[in-house]
């Protein structure tokens, strides 16, 4: 801390304070906004005494704006004191109308951030104390805009957004959901699991996916370890008769974190029971800390297909449960007996579909080549054979030469493949290679998720779903980002649009980065 | 002597005739940022406080119309009787509302006595004429309220525009909170509610002649915009930087600020224009009454600008139907400002640069 060189020498005068009867006269202000300039503007000051008029009629109006103070009712205020050291409001009188939108609860009590505290005091609708002196406006801009909590950049463009009547509220990493996820439809079942605590859903959605989950969970291994598959691969070589498969990825991908117990649950009966149970470990899986991202190339699932079946799964290792939870093996067979194995009835249309795609696909195994072929070498070998033969006729005036044809005739299928040879240009996303960058040095964040402002009736803060966008802002003297944050942001940021808010001196602007696919050749 | 607080290089002012005197007597305009009291949830129009360009602010300092300070932080040794004070100024001005209150309703009262008086001795007329329907009503209005003599229906109407012009001051101190009486004042105009207006407010000259006390939740509350109490601060300096004036010694800053202060010396208007891909706006007259003429671009006296930048800026400056101005400062410490100007025709468009005295040089990039 510097040593105070200049004494605190120069007085700063106080604001307005208002008198009782000034503070009833305030009731009957009107409430009407006056236009900003009153008319078409002029194109140059040419000294009249029209023009000088008009203006000091604006200017006028604009002092008498600025001059009014904020009048309001003690019963309809509510009292909020602010905690520095915590960096939140708490609210000391049950909150009003905004708390559908605005602030949080912990431990009972009702608390705001310091960026939703100081919108509502200028709203007038709360009272900030803080040692219980009440904070005026300008000494709650000081107070609560520091650099731990929230800058005054930041702010303005809160404000800004909640003004035009959008719910502003801060970023959270835990809530994006990525593209696979919202594929498999994950923050659907989430969100299923979390309104029927403990009721068995009827819907068919939560049902089919709720067996699916609990087949996974079966089938959930120790994860991420290349080393851990070899001594799975040696269990099962003792079980089942053909070697097991390279792991089929299929659909495996939930991120249920170490959710515990591959207890299996062979009785439909209980699948309510299991429900409820789910429901606690997903809740608290899903609102604890941010899902890692795993890694899906390392992860080998066993394949419990009809093709080959491998249904003895051991028992997780126990240093990867929670504490109070046991892992034992389990033989999945009698589940998988209670797979809908019946061929599936097809309406006459969907066959009719099907045979017309049917009649341009080979089958590989209706050659009578590879019928032949017992084993997979010898498959292998009759495919190079057909490769030798196939490569022999080749014109040498063609490929003799330095300069050779682009393509075999074999190899341009289609019209898309050509391109691709040809093409200079990679389509490429914005957000790829994003995942790498996550751990790189910080410089811009996003600050807010934006949701718009006509779901505010169906608005619920511990369920707010997917954001309109998020935010990241800036000032216009700060570099354009580069390529390297632009894309660990557009990553962070998930499938919801990113935009950029540029503030200039009070001026907001925003922009936004778009991502555009070049069209090209469908046929393939 | 204006004194205007900065922190972290941003100078905000808080008072509106501050804010007034800059802008009438010395034609600097600063942006407002805050919300407007009289409509917070908008943003067409916005209230204090007003910021200020750094340019502007040490412009201020340097003319001596207004001292730079350093934000003041609270003091805790003044904290005591500050919250003494508070509370001395609260207790205060709840009497004094409390006061006026009643009296504002005596006043009403005594102006609609004549009023009411008059339309109960008609409505007895009307009663005389036609018998029986109202009596029952007429009778049980008399007996709830007494002492005030509006209790015929006919006086409802009377009663319910004497309680909803003071419904501000009643229906609102009266009935308090909302949860304390469900039915406001001015909605019921039947006899019960009367009564409770009668019981609760008290306007008759009889029972009650004293200060009925205002209910607590009905006190009316300043939420000031300043700092309500006077406080000392540092003054700053703006040729030395500091933690609160960052911008001191920076050639970027020191080329806005010259040629900021040599537009305005000429009597142009300036503000931001970052939207607008330049440096300052610059206007004719007041913004409230004129367009901006010129975008200003600050470039430094030797710096190259590359061609693309100059295209690109002169057509955003011809779609908005402003002149880009390049500005960079002389040796001799003025400025020189160069217009650039397109025309644009509905038929063809062709680039015309204004012919200039001293040569531009111009580099592709």
């Amino acid at each position: 801390m510097e040593p105070d060189s200049e004494p605190a020498t120069v007085e700063v005068p106080a604001g307005r304070v208002l008198s009782a009867s000034e503070l009833r006269a305030a009731r009957w202000r009107s409430q009407k906004l006056p236009q900003r300039s009153h008319g078409p503007k002029d194109f140059l000051p040419d000294g009249s005494e029209a023009q000088a008029e008009r203006l000091r009629l604006c200017r006028q109006e604009l002092w008498q704006l600025l001059a009014e103070e904020r009048v309001e009712r003690l019963g309809s205020l509510v009292a909020a004191e602010w905690r520095p050291e915590e960096g939140f409001v708490e609210l000391k009188s049950p909150a009003g109308k905004f708390w559908q939108t605005m602030g949080y609860s912990e431990q009972g009590r009702q608390r705001l951030h310091p960026e939703e505290a100081l919108y509502l005091l200028e709203c007038g609708s709360i009272q900030l104390f803080y040692q219980d002196l009440p904070l005026s406006i300008q000494e709650a801009y000081q107070l609560l805009l520091t650099e731990d909590t929230l800058n005054f950049l930041q702010y303005q463009v809160f404000s800004h957004l909640k003004r035009l009547g959008y719910v502003v509220r801060r970023f959270q990493p835990s809530s994006v959901v990525s593209p696979y996820e919202r594929q498999l439809n994950l923050d659907g079942y989430a969100q299923c699991l979390e309104d029927g605590t403990g009721k068995r859903k009827r819907s068919s959605s939560c049902r089919s996916v709720s067996k699916k989950a609990k087949a996974l969970q079966n089938s959930l291994p120790p994860m991420s370890e290349a080393a851990s598959s070899p001594p799975a691969c040696d269990q099962s070589s003792q079980y089942s008769e053909k070697p097991q498969e390279s792991s089929p990825r299929k659909g495996s991908g939930l991120s249920f974190q170490a959710l515990g117990s591959s207890e299996p649950c062979p009785a439909l009966a209980r699948e309510d029971v299991e429900c409820g149970q789910e429901n606690e470990k997903i809740k608290n899986g899903a609102k604890g800390a941010p899902k890692p991202r795993w890694n899906f190339e390392q992860i080998s699932f066993p394949n419990m297909a009809s093709d080959s079946r491998h249904t003895l799964l051991p028992a997780p290792a126990p240093e990867l449960l929670p504490a109070n939870v046991i892992g034992r093996g389990t033989d999945a067979e009698s589940w998988c007996q209670k797979l809908n194995q019946r061929k599936e009835k097809l309406s006459r249309r969907d066959r009719d579909q099907q045979a017309e795609v049917q009649q341009f696909r080979e089958d590989v195994n209706a050659d009578p080549e590879v019928q032949g072929c017992s084993s997979w070498r010898e498959y292998k070998e009759l495919l190079q054979r057909r490769q030798l033969q196939k490569s022999q006729p080749r014109p040498p005036h063609l490929w003799g030469q330095s300069v050779t044809p682009l393509l075999n005739p074999d190899k341009a299928d289609s019209p898309a493949a050509v391109l691709e040879h040809v093409s200079v240009l990679q389509t490429t996303h914005l957000a790829d290679g994003g995942y790498r960058l996550l751990e790189k040095s910080r410089g811009l964040e996003i600050s807010f998720d934006v949701y718009q402002a006509d779901a505010v009736a169906t608005f619920r803060k511990n369920n707010p779903g997917k954001p309109y966008v998020r935010m990241c802002i800036s000032g216009f003297d700060e570099p354009v980002p580069d390529l390297c944050s632009l894309k660990r942001l557009t990553y962070q940021s998930g499938d919801v649009p990113l935009i950029f808010a540029l503030v200039d001196h009070g001026d907001i602007s925003f922009y936004s980065f778009r991502d555009f696919t070049l069209p090209r050749d469908l046929e393939h | 002597m204006l004194v205007v607080e900065v922190a972290n290089g941003r100078s905000l002012v808080w008072g509106a005739e501050a804010v007034q005197a800059l802008r009438e007597r010395l034609g600097v305009g600063g942006r407002t940022v805050g919300a407007l009291p009289r409509g917070p949830r908008q943003n067409s129009r916005l209230g204090l406080p007003l910021l200020l360009l750094p340019e502007e602010a040490r412009l201020l300092a340097e003319i001596g119309a207004v001292t730079l300070v350093s934000a003041p932080r609270p003091d805790p040794r003044n904290h005591g009787l500050a919250l003494a004070s508070f509370k001395r100024q609260q207790e205060q001005s709840f009497q004094e509302q409390s006061t006026l209150a009643a009296e504002a309703r005596e006043t009403r009262r005594q102006e609609l006595l004549e009023k009411i008086v008059e339309g109960q001795a008609a409505k007895k007329q009307k009663l005389e004429q036609d018998s029986g329907a109202d009596e029952g009503q007429e009778a049980s209005g008399s007996e709830a309220t007494q002492g005030s003599e509006t209790s015929d229906d006919g006086q409802a109407a009377k009663k319910q525009k004497l309680e909803q012009d003071s419904g501000a001051d009643e229906g609102q101190e009266a009935s308090g909170s909302k949860a304390t009486q469900g039915s406001e004042t001015s909605d019921d105009g039947q006899a019960s509610a009367e009564q409770e207006g009668a019981d609760s407010s008290s306007p008759q000259p009889g029972p009650s002649n004293g200060v009925t006390p205002l209910p607590r939740s009905a006190l009316l509350i300043q939420l000031a915009t300043a700092r309500p109490r006077p406080v000392k601060a540092k003054p700053l300096d703006w040729r030395v930087q500091s933690k609160d004036w960052p911008h001191a010694g920076r050639p970027a800053h020191e080329l806005r600020y010259s040629i900021y202060r040599d537009l305005w010396e000429r009597g142009f208007f300036l503000s931001a224009a970052g939207k607008f891909g330049g440096d300052f706006l610059v206007y004719p007259g007041d913004p409230l009454r004129f367009h901006a003429h010129y975008i200003a671009q600050c470039w430094a006296a030797e710096d190259p600008i590359p061609l693309q930048d100059l295209v690109s800026a002169g057509r955003l400056g011809t779609s908005v139907r402003k002149t880009l101005l390049l500005c960079s400062p002389q040796p001799d410490g003025k400025a020189k400002q160069r217009a650039v100007r397109s025309d644009v025709t509905t038929r063809r468009r062709y680039y015309k640069t204004a012919v200039l005295r001293q040569r531009v040089s111009l580099s592709p990039s």
